[in-house]
């Protein structure tokens, strides 16, 4: 076990490594140098290549990546923050500290202080949906898998299929034209202050909905695969014959059994989500993750992107963790031998 | 892994049915039927695009801009710029049925090239690239396309590339899955006994038994692709002007939606009706194909 | 005590005299509604159960027998439909009951028992809470009664440990166990019909016989009926007191199983008894009559009597008049065919000419030879150790063992497919134990060619039937061009009997014996010296299986080639084989001629093989047979000693356990792997020698 939760955190490293790697590599095409967008567009050209100097930017990609690496670990000083470079950048954590994710050119503050409010506000709306998601795809996925070909279960499956057909910014033209055009009941943005007349908790409804359209017919589905599964096998027939309801029999029987393999998809859910969120934070103008990242990489803002790639990287990872955990807990196959 | 079945019957309905050529049995399937129906009629849109008596999409007619409701000269109306919605919906579908297919057959390609032989030799190779899959399908999808494009620059090349690495590895982990369970069959040693090489064991006798998973995993894939490029260019991202692009469309016009709410309602029907159709249609086949 | 004497004979069995009917079933029609066609499975069947007696349903796969027993218990999936007729269960209508009713009745009344007991044990639930369910469902019981309930009935099917065991989960338990634990499951409410879908297929033939032995033991006590469906004529011959023959649907014959077996009427009972192999006889004594044809599809079948098209007695406007009724010939046998006074029995064919193995010319030697997989960690699995036996040209040698005993990875070794650890296989002085076969010149691989076990993967489902004929024949340059490699085609497919109009189809339009013969027309296909036959025959039906071993050993005996033939079945071994190599958990136990084999002074381990064995001759004596007790160790785990110690009837003593068996050489041709002194071993008579001897 311990060993397994070493391999495991050891994998984590190694494709945070990569993935920061390839971001850094891919933001090369940027147009647009680093001390370009930390003097901001006003710069003389003169300023630009004595920040360059100051900043080693012209230093070849490895050498420039394992800078910031060294910076990430606390091993140097964020140069940005070097009082030579006359940038009066700031960070109260100070300039030399672990998981110092450098300076955001984007917003000229600490990627520290923009990115874990923003995460936070995600997080909310990616576990209010994820919270629907769940208990909406168990039931529509066991109903449909009950009989397969019943007329059940061709409406659900209809009804997910066309769900999952729908991307969160279609849905949200929908929802809107009728929810704040058509028949004004909800507010069309979601900034999460009251400044709009409107209290927090209306403004959640919208997001959310779209996020679980979009999100739980596919899950429905994959569940609905594993049910069908599950009631052919025989222990489903041993459990009928043995003169058990049907209800006892699905509960009792197929449901854990028809779960084991969703469980995975369940979480993966997760990460799907963060996607999710980047169409829909800027659909409803929320403050989140989602549409820092999209802002971020529209900029070119490579700090800010590098600490949202490995969050990223991280959550995935460790959904998959739980993932494989929760696996070995349902499967008494894997778990005892 | 036995499943139950009641062994008379199961056999006995089979053989009927698969007197027939495999492909035709999407036909009786009502769900492939509709999916078809939907993927058809975009597609004979797109191709009949140019000698359909439409206005230019690009044109703007500044005396429907105050009035851009549907008229006789603009059947589905104008957009904020006085553009015929009509002409701009079915220019974007030539676009799209293009652009979608063409990234999921290079990350096909792709994708089976690295699941062929990870699953066929494992050992190392198949620990390389699968953790290299691993890598990447840890990633949101959303975020590699938002970070590559926005990087690269929006262009059909850069789509596709993005698409490819997107994809890729989900295709290899399904062909890796798929050539798992069909390298123990009976017929492949004797391909091996009869001194076939590898590259002929895997194209003759792997392939064409994977074939219809993958089919049916290249349409949903073109469904999804064509969301994505809708979404890349309601992000801002998507191809470049003048090319109509649905997601385009919608960003434009969300901005007044509250007025024109029609201006994105209809693009984004079109987009969902024709990623409908892509799924139905894989629902539908995967149904018929059922082993 | 290992070995424990029994007599169980159908005779002792049917101590019942009543006549009350514990389940009468008349004219019942079971059909199958697909999405365009409606397939009738079952289109008048009738027969009844009494109370306490053991009725055996025997067919062949695909003739409704299993659907019947579903039909009984209601459960026909979303397709199956029963149409018409009644059944009745104590006198009480069970179509059209209520799902309250039948929920009732199932596990309560009538219990079954599956085919595939692993599979029929839900992976997630320990044993004791899925065993407990039924006391809990039907009987009332507290939840601490029902585990004490269960806890009992795991002593009643002899599991030992039965606290312990309700605590694990199914996987953890051998085929045997998951047997003994769905039988458990089925008699705790008592029931007073038992249903028994070949509740032994799958299982090894030692542990078959202690699962059969078992059921009746527990028939006896509960004095439960039973409904014993089954294509196994000798599990049924010896269990059943009266049996009823199924064919496409219909009951052909019926009658008591002494009557039935001694003088079956039917042309297709008679066939089918005809095309078992016996243990009594080898190739030289008996050829094997194989049935023409194949059971027809539900839709191909002729009107008038469903077997006339695979028919000798077969005469126009008798046969296929439509309403062929079941006709009482006294005795209560029941016979479906008109002309059954006419049907003799068909004189054994003509023996199959003995191909002379060419003692002097050794065409394979396989010594010292050694597999280990390495498993995760540091265990290891020793799939074989030290194999040695060697086979001369044109013989037929023999690899005999249940599951896991590693004759099919030394198959596999011999063909290249794997790679041995250590030790040697020559085939014309190379070794090439270690070459696998993509390393193999083409001449080698040429040389050794397989046929498989599986008849549904053995033919690439993508292409046609004819296809990997024609690329072997043109990696292995045998013929040159495309008309060249076309007649060639045309001769195999000949030489297998199939029509040439075959090579086109593909595989799924084939049944599973064209498939098999293609399959050996492939392997044949590349003149090979040696040929492998993993098990050729064992997915097939009786019926089909004597016409492909006839065929087989035909080709085999006009090319002059070798043969390992692999196999699980004792009896069919005996038909087959010149020589016979016995193994366990990767270990020869016992080589010799088939005459030596099979005759008396053998390994304890072929003494309970052989005892295992049911026949369907009901002038067959009753033998005294070897009870084993266990199941096989894991090959990852195995005895230090010998191997089978664990399991042995005639144990000498702690030796057995810490030392390896000494050879003992019985004469030039027959070696013995035990403990025993040869003079004990051979001291031992032949388990049915009294009975050869009277007929020779």
């Amino acid at each position: 076990m311990v060993k397994f939760l070493l391999n495991r955190l050891a994998m984590m490293l190694l494709t945070m490594l990569c993935a920061s790697f390839l971001v850094f590599a891919v933001c090369e095409y940027t147009p647009g140098s680093v001390a370009r967008k930390s003097l901001g567009p006003f710069a003389t050209q003169q300023q630009v290549d004595l920040l360059t100097v100051k900043l080693k930017a012209n230093d070849p990609l490895v050498v420039r990546y394992g800078r910031w690496l060294g910076v990430l670990v606390g091993a140097i000083p964020d140069p940005l923050q070097d009082p030579g470079t006359g940038l009066n950048f700031k960070d109260p954590r100070g300039a030399q500290y672990f998981g110092n994710f450098g300076y955001s050119t984007l917003n000229k503050l600490p990627v520290n202080d923009v990115i874990w409010n923003r995460l936070g506000n995600t997080a909310i709306l990616a576990g209010l949906a994820f919270l629907l998601i769940v208990p909406l795809s168990i039931v529509f996925g066991i109903l449909s898998g009950l009989k397969e070909g019943g007329a059940l279960d061709r409406t659900l499956s209809v009804i997910c299929i066309t769900f999952t057909s729908i991307p969160e910014f279609a849905s949200g033209v929908f929802l809107v034209t009728l929810f704040v055009i058509l028949w004004p009941i909800l507010p069309g943005t979601s900034p999460l202050n009251s400044d709009g007349g409107w209290a927090i908790p209306y403004q959640f409804v919208l997001p959310v909905a779209v996020l679980v359209i979009y999100d739980f017919g596919y899950v429905a589905r994959m569940i609905r695969v594993s049910m069908i599964g599950v009631m052919e096998r025989p222990y489903i027939r041993t459990a009928v014959l043995k003169g058990m309801s049907t209800r006892r029999v699905i509960l009792g029987h197929a449901l854990r059994n028809a779960m084991i393999a969703p469980f995975t998809v369940l979480l993966l859910q997760i990460n799907f989500l963060i996607s999710g969120v980047v169409v829909t934070e800027l659909v409803f103008a929320y403050p989140g993750f989602g549409r820092l990242i999209l802002e971020a990489s529209l900029f070119g803002d490579i700090s800010t992107l590098e600490a949202a790639t490995l969050i990223t990287v991280a959550i995935a990872v460790v959904t998959q963790l739980l993932g494989d955990l929760g696996y070995i807990l349902l499967d008494p196959r894997i778990r005892v031998r | 892994m036995a499943t139950l079945d009641i062994p008379d019957a199961v056999q006995v309905a089979r053989t009927k049915r698969q007197a027939r050529p495999d492909w035709m049995r999407i036909f009786y399937s009502r769900t492939a039927l509709v999916g078809l129906f939907l993927v058809t009629f975009w597609v004979a849109t797109a191709l009949l695009a140019p000698i359909l008596p439409l206005p230019s999409p690009t044109d703007s007619d500044a005396m429907a801009m105050g009035n851009p409701y549907p008229s006789a000269a603009h059947w589905l109306g104008t957009d904020i710029l006085g553009r015929d919605i009509l002409s701009r919906l079915i220019f974007g579908a030539r676009t799209v049925l293009s652009v979608a297919p063409l990234s999921v057959a290079v990350a096909m390609i792709v994708g089976i090239t690295m699941g062929m032989p990870a699953g066929y030799y494992g050992g190392w190779i198949d620990t390389v690239i699968s953790r290299f899959s691993d890598i990447i399908l840890a990633f949101p999808v959303l975020v590699i396309y938002v970070i590559l494009i926005a990087n690269i620059g929006p262009s059909v090349m850069n789509i596709v590339i993005a698409t490819t690495i997107a994809s890729a590895p989900g295709i290899g982990r399904i062909t890796r899955g798929l050539v798992l369970g069909l390298k123990e069959q009976e017929y492949i040693a004797a391909a091996r006994l009869r001194a076939e090489n590898t590259l002929y064991i895997m194209l003759v006798e792997l392939l064409p038994n994977c074939r219809s998973m993958l089919i049916v995993d290249a349409c949903l894939r073109i469904g999804y692709t064509i969301i994505t490029i809708g979404i890349l260019g309601f992000l801002g991202l998507g191809l470049p002007p003048p090319n109509p692009d649905w997601g385009g469309m919608v960003k434009e016009s969300v901005t007044v939606l509250n007025v024109w709410p029609l201006m994105s309602l209809i693009p984004s029907a079109a987009l969902v009706s024709l990623v409908l159709g892509f799924n139905l249609l894989a629902d539908g086949m995967r149904e018929a194909w059922k082993p | 005590m290992n070995l424990i004497v029994s007599n169980l004979k159908g005779a002792a069995m049917s101590g019942s005299s009543k006549s009350d009917t514990v389940l009468d079933i008349k004219d019942l029609r079971i059909e199958f509604h697909g999405k365009s066609e409606t397939v009738v499975a079952v289109p008048a069947l009738s027969f009844s159960v009494k109370a306490g007696e053991s009725y055996g349903l025997v067919g062949e796969s695909g003739c409704g027998k299993s659907t019947t027993a579903m039909a009984i218990m209601g459960y026909l999936g979303n397709t199956g439909v029963i149409a018409g007729g009644s059944i009745l269960f104590e006198g009480k209508e069970l179509i059209g009951a209520s799902a309250k009713e039948l929920r009732a009745i199932r596990g309560r009344q009538i219990a079954m028992v599956y085919q595939d007991p692993m599979s029929a044990l839900n992976p997630v639930k320990t044993i004791g809470s899925q065993l407990a369910e039924v006391p809990l469902l039907h009987l009332g019981a507290s939840r601490k009664d029902a585990m004490e309930m269960a806890a009992a009935m795991l002593g009643d099917v002899r599991l030992p440990d039965a606290g312990d065991m309700l605590k694990r989960y199914p996987h953890q338990l051998s085929g045997g166990q998951q047997q003994r634990v769905v039988i458990a499951m089925a008699l705790l409410a008592r029931p007073s019909l038992l249903l028994l879908d070949e509740p032994t297929t799958g299982l090894d033939v030692t542990v078959e016989a202690a699962v059969i032995d078992l059921i009746g033991e527990l028939r006896r006590r509960y004095s439960t009926s039973l409904l014993f469906i089954s294509h196994n004529l000798g599990l049924i011959a010896e269990t059943c007191d009266r049996v009823g023959i199924m064919y496409s649907g219909e009951m052909v014959e019926e009658g008591t199983t002494g009557d039935l077996f001694r003088k079956p009427r039917h042309p297709y009972t008679q066939g089918l008894i005809d095309c078992i192999p016996d243990i009594t006889h080898d190739k030289r004594s008996r050829s094997l009559a194989a049935i023409p044809g194949h059971i027809p599809l539900p839709q191909e079948r002729p009107t008038g009597c469903f077997f006339a098209p695979r028919c000798a007695g077969f005469t126009a406007g008798l046969c296929d008049r439509p309403d062929l009724e079941l006709e009482d010939i006294g005795a209560n046998h029941m016979v479906r065919c008109v002309r059954w006074r006419d049907m003799r029995r068909s004189q054994p064919a003509q023996l199959t000419q003995i191909g002379k193995a060419q003692a002097q010319t050794e065409a394979v030697a396989v010594s010292d030879l050694t597999k280990l997989y390495r498993l995760s960690g540091d265990k290891t699995l020793k799939a074989n150790e030290s194999v040695s036996f060697s086979a001369a040209k044109a013989e037929i040698v023999a690899l005999v063992g249940e599951s896991g005993c590693g004759k099919s990875t030394l198959a596999r070794i011999v063909t290249g497919l794997d790679r041995a650890t250590s030790g040697e296989v020559r085939i014309a002085g190379e070794n090439i134990a270690e070459i696998q076969a993509k390393d193999r010149p083409r001449h080698l691989l040429q040389s050794v060619q397989m046929i498989f076990q599986n008849p549904d993967s053995t033919l690439n489902p993508s292409h046609s039937a004819a296809f990997s004929i024609r690329r072997s024949i043109k990696k292995f340059g045998i013929r040159k061009g495309k008309v060249a490699i076309e007649e060639r085609v045309r001769e195999l497919l000949e030489m297998v009997r199939l029509s040439p109009t075959i090579a086109n189809r593909k595989p799924n339009q084939l049944s599973g014996g064209q498939k098999q013969r293609i399959a050996i027309a492939r392997a044949f296909a590349a003149d090979p010296s040696l040929i492998v036959a993993d098990e050729p025959v064992s997915a097939l039906d009786v019926s089909v299986q004597a016409a492909i071993v006839t065929l087989l050993l035909d080709i085999q005996r006009e090319k002059q080639s070798t043969m390992l033939f692999i196999s699980h079945d004792l009896a069919l071994v005996r038909h087959v084989a010149d020589k016979v190599v016995v193994m366990y958990l990767g270990k020869v136990m016992e080589q010799g001629t088939v005459e030596e084999v099979f005759g008396g002074g053998t390994h304890p381990y072929t003494e309970a093989l052989i005892s295992a064995i049911r026949s369907p001759n009901p002038d067959e004596k009753p033998r005294d047979r070897v009870h084993l007790t266990g199941d096989t160790p894991s090959p990852i785990n195995v005895p230090a000693g010998c191997r089978f110690a664990t399991r042995c009837h005639r144990k000498v003593g702690a030796v057995c356990d810490s030392v390896p068996p000494p050879l003992r050489k019985m004469s030039d041709t027959h070696d013995i792997a035990c403990h025993i002194e040869a003079a004990g071993l051979s001291a031992r008579p032949s388990p049915f020698g009294a009975f050869v001897q009277g007929r020779v």
